[in-house]
């Protein structure tokens, strides 16, 4: 690894709802580093703390979270940074696209002063300025005919347009860090890829460093240079996306890719699942999570829980007492 | 903005209360001008007469000879004057008050919200007796009054309101691209507060007649010679048995006021809430 100072470096960093009944621990001992340009994946099942991560990042963790450990933007600490220095970040160096961005459009304002409004809230520009701004993002988020999209409201739009408008929001005030959270989930399958062809080439030509949250691996192999297993909260695997998905170490990575549909998988065969389910919010087990479900588990997985450890060069890290072999 | 009336059309009730009630303001604001006499106008040669076309006393007079067509003109004139202006005031407090609790939710919201309980648990009439006493009788207030009282309902409403749309995806979406709070406030939350408010504010205003009426009845609202709906029922109830008509004339203004106010507002209830669409 290069000696480089991250963009984005998360340390020891837990989120849990003391507040809730039962305690939820969301995300405990959470680590990753991300190197200004780069990519990262956050890949795991509904429930495994995903959303919750890409949430604490910002500083947009619902109320009645207690977020802890350390996470540092360009070397800045985050967590307990005033609501002015957060507010000031957001949109203007870290752009965030939220789960649903159907609904993240406001309903009752047109395309362009969404836009502008979030440009001028960060950047003095007057409105003649904003608008041509505006213009520029939807021509490069691919919108077809964009001066007409300004004055258009978002039911307007088709729901992959949506997608590109909130794309283009989130990058207007040109933020280093994008943080995606499922931007895909919403739309069929051929929006979809117009949408991750669309984040490539967003990457490249605006060298942004981007945190892709997502259940699909395939999407995340396609758009990233890093990988980050998550279950129950805790990571249990990392490394360069590559190696992961091809070589994964960990055994809940490897059911989770072979559950993935794809293309070459065998006609009539149902698909692959995972047995059983994650433990409930607020169960704390002792030894690793995965193990109830994990078809290499011995007694030792149940009683000890395992550290994340290298396991190769290059940076992998697993979580596993008994990580598979190397292929 | 054609399909936003649409309804309208639909709506026979709610068109008929909205034509009704600029029938009634056309009335309040030309109709004495039709007539010789002024409000306060004494006409010796006719005391107490009943209604009809002598000397062009159309709704009669009263016990010192004025003229009740023209007064009962003027006092749905100050009625619709002060219905409107104590609900826009309690409209721009209320709003205010309750969007900012809303959305800032937590302990700030708590202690907004409890002003507005200690204000709703005071004696309504003592509250107005005193700030009459303090203030001086006048219309300005007998707004401030009223107003003053109105927004406490209209804060809870907007509170609540605020506090569900907190929650929409688009808000937080507006959170997360760094928006200051002023902008998310009154470009975000304020628009889809609209139905709800709208609804509410069309039923403030005849409660707020109707308190006018109550208050200028009880001696503490708008004072002789000028005419309000409240006083003139007041002085109607008193010679009730001998001169009927000083009563029925205030009365069925009001009536046909409230009414027509309560059609338009139901119309407007049934189109903005979700659930009814």
């Amino acid at each position: 690894m290069s000696a480089e100072a991250p963009l984005l470096a998360v340390l020891g960093v837990g989120v849990s709802f003391p507040g809730a009944r039962p305690p939820v621990r969301a995300l405990a001992d959470v680590e990753l580093r991300l190197l200004a340009g780069r990519s990262l994946g956050l890949v795991g099942e509904s429930g495994a703390g995903k959303s919750q991560l890409a949430l604490a990042i910002p500083g947009l963790s619902a109320p009645g979270a207690v977020v802890e450990g350390s996470i540092r933007f360009c070397g800045e600490e985050l967590i307990n940074a005033s609501p002015a220095r957060l507010r000031a970040l957001r949109g203007r160096h870290i752009g965030f696209i939220a789960q649903d961005p159907q609904a993240a459009l406001a309903p009752h304002l047109k395309v362009g002063t969404q836009l502008t409004e979030t440009l001028r809230s960060h950047h003095a520009l007057d409105a003649r300025a904003a608008r041509a701004a505006a213009l520029q993002m939807l021509e490069r988020v691919q919108v077809p005919a964009p001066a007409a999209r300004l004055g258009q409201y978002p039911h307007e739009l088709s729901g992959g347009l949506r997608q590109r408008v909130s794309i283009a929001i989130a990058l207007i005030a040109s933020p280093s860090l994008l943080i995606a959270d499922e931007p895909t989930t919403a739309l069929d399958v051929t929006v979809e890829a117009g949408i991750r062809a669309l984040f490539l080439k967003l990457r490249q030509e605006l060298k942004l460093a981007l945190v892709l949250v997502s259940h699909d691996l395939a999407v995340v192999g396609g758009l990233c240079d890093e990988i980050l297993v998550l279950y129950a909260g805790r990571v249990v695997e990392s490394g360069p996306a590559a190696a992961v998905l091809k070589d994964p170490r960990h055994h809940y990575t490897a059911a989770l890719a072979a559950a993935s549909a794809t293309l070459e998988a065998p006609l009539g065969l149902p698909l692959a699942t995972i047995a059983g389910s994650q433990p409930a919010p607020g169960v704390e087990l002792a030894g690793c999570a995965f193990a109830p479900r994990c078809p290499a588990a011995a007694a030792r997985c149940h009683a000890e829980r395992p550290p994340l450890a290298s396991v190769a060069a290059g940076g992998a890290r697993v979580a596993c007492h008994f990580p598979r072999a190397s292929a | 903005m054609r399909r936003r009336w649409h309804w309208f059309e639909r709506d026979l009730a709610a068109r008929a209360g909205l034509v009704a009630l600029a029938s009634i303001a056309l009335l309040a604001l030309a109709g004495p001008l039709a007539s010789p006499w002024r409000v306060d106008e004494l006409d010796w040669a006719r005391i107490g007469v009943a209604p009809g076309l002598e000397a062009a006393h159309w709704f009669g007079t009263d016990r010192l000879g004025r003229d009740l067509f023209v007064r009962t003109l003027a006092g749905v004139r100050v009625s619709l004057a002060i219905g409107l202006l104590a609900t826009l005031v309690s409209l721009l407090i209320g709003v205010a008050w309750g969007a900012i609790a809303g959305y800032a939710g937590g302990r700030l919201e708590g202690a907004m919200m409890r002003v507005v309980d200690v204000f709703y648990s005071l004696p309504y009439v003592f509250f107005v007796i005193l700030l009459t006493v303090t203030l001086g009788r006048s219309p300005a207030t007998l707004f401030i009054s009223i107003g003053a009282v109105g927004w406490l309902t209209m804060a809870r409403v907007v509170c609540a309101q605020t506090e569900s749309l907190r929650h929409k995806e688009f808000i937080e979406a507006a959170v997360a691209a760094g928006l200051p709070v002023r902008r998310i406030l009154v470009r975000h939350v304020l628009p889809n507060l609209a139905g709800p408010v709208l609804v509410y504010a069309t039923l403030t205003v005849p409660g707020v007649i109707l308190i006018e009426s109550f208050l200028s009845f009880l001696g503490l609202g708008v004072q002789e010679p000028a005419a309000s709906l409240g006083n003139l029922m007041a002085q109607g109830t008193a010679e009730m048995e001998s001169a009927p008509w000083m009563l029925l004339a205030p009365c069925a203004f009001l009536v046909a006021i409230v009414l027509a106010l309560g059609f338009v507002g139901d119309g407007l209830r049934d189109h903005l809430d979700p659930r009814e669409r």
